[in-house]
């Protein structure tokens, strides 16, 4: 199994799915808009619609839920410059056992080393904070998180992959972390 | 005015409108709709322009760190470095109805707050409302005050406290 497949990543099609012909009635600016959005991503207006309403099923109904909210990624960084490396650690792995996994139950009605992977895979692809990869060849799970921000938000997020990973699901773990990449490996 | 459109979607995701729908009480077609409008208002700007998501209590620890004045600078360093780029982006201009307009957009859909604005005899009273605490309305403060005097360059007052930042001026 790989987690890295399009076919399984959040925002692509599923393999095995067939497809239904659906008619909408938009507002004709929306649609003059959808269409611009088409031409400059050299998108049909199929794919524009199915990426954006797929991206409202799997993640904006369950981010107001969660009263997540949208800021500039500079200001993180800024902010996470007052914190030590130690700090930033403890701060994810406060952020993993806080808020990451309670939220994976309410949002997945439990707490699995699927849901806590489907969980990251989709922060990953709609929060846009970092890019995340997940392996699993023999039995061996990898996974790639690698992320923009600088040395200490590997930090944070090497502190949230140990308290998802190693805390809460138990698994013992192993880390290397450079600025912007975690890698994590762990048995199944 | 409306118009047509045939769209083939994938049947999960058919599903999952059709189960949303029936949640929310509101048509698959106002679903998708409203998806469609979030994608053009909000998302391809936000995407442009770096921002990401983050859960409100992960950014209050953050600020836990800076001291109010901290937090206020903070805030006119976002409100030069960043909102005001980010409303001569999407709106090719920066006036006093356009800043408007986009706190309503940002109280719309990046939910960092709630937002008011009245206006009596030439008073205006812009509110900004959020549950983050002193520092997140020193941050807030900055970022008006930044924005606001750059743009119509006069005196303004304003007021904070643990859940609202007020700004008031003549205009």
């Amino acid at each position: 199994m790989s987690s890295n497949a399009e076919a399984g990543k959040p925002g692509k099609r599923s393999r095995g799915h067939r497809s239904i012909t659906r008619t909408l009635r938009i507002d004709e600016d929306l649609d003059e808009e959808i269409q611009r959005i088409s031409r400059k991503d050299r998108l049909s207006i199929n794919q524009v619609a199915n990426r954006a309403l797929r991206r409202f099923v799997e993640w904006d109904a369950a981010v107001s839920t969660r009263s997540l909210v949208s800021v500039p990624s500079k200001l993180l960084v800024k902010l996470m410059e007052t914190q030590t490396k130690a700090g930033a650690r403890e701060l994810g792995r406060w952020a993993a056992l806080e808020l990451f996994v309670p939220n994976l139950k309410a949002q997945f009605a439990s707490f699995t080393l699927d849901s806590a992977i489907e969980g990251m895979s989709r922060l990953s692809a709609y929060g846009g904070r970092f890019e995340f990869d997940h392996t699993l060849s023999e039995g061996n799970h990898v996974i790639m998180l690698r992320q923009p921000f600088g040395a200490k938000w590997s930090e944070y997020y090497a502190g949230a992959l140990e308290g998802v990973f190693g805390t809460a699901l138990g698994k013992k773990v192993k880390l290397k972390v450079t600025d912007d990449i975690c890698l994590f490996e762990f048995q199944e | 005015m409306t118009v047509t459109r045939t769209l083939r979607l994938d049947d999960d995701l058919e599903e999952a409108l059709l189960r949303m729908s029936e949640e929310e009480g509101e048509s698959v077609n106002v679903l998708a709709a409203r998806s469609l409008r979030r994608l053009v208002e909000w998302q391809r700007p936000a995407e442009k322009l770096g921002l990401v998501t983050v859960s409100p209590r992960m950014l209050a620890r953050l600020m836990d760190t800076q001291t109010v004045d901290q937090a206020r600078e903070l805030g006119r360093w976002v409100g030069k470095e960043i909102w005001e780029p980010y409303i001569r982006y999407v709106y090719r201009t920066v006036t006093f109805d356009i800043m408007l307009q986009s706190l309503d957009l940002m109280s719309r859909y990046s939910l960092q707050f709630q937002y008011d604005h009245a206006v009596s005899g030439g008073r205006n009273v812009v509110v900004l409302r959020h549950s983050m605490g002193i520092k997140y309305s020193a941050f807030y403060e900055g970022a008006l005050l930044a924005v606001l005097q750059g743009m119509l360059k006069q005196d303004m007052r304003s007021s904070i406290t643990d859940e609202l930042c007020t700004i008031e001026f003549q205009r």
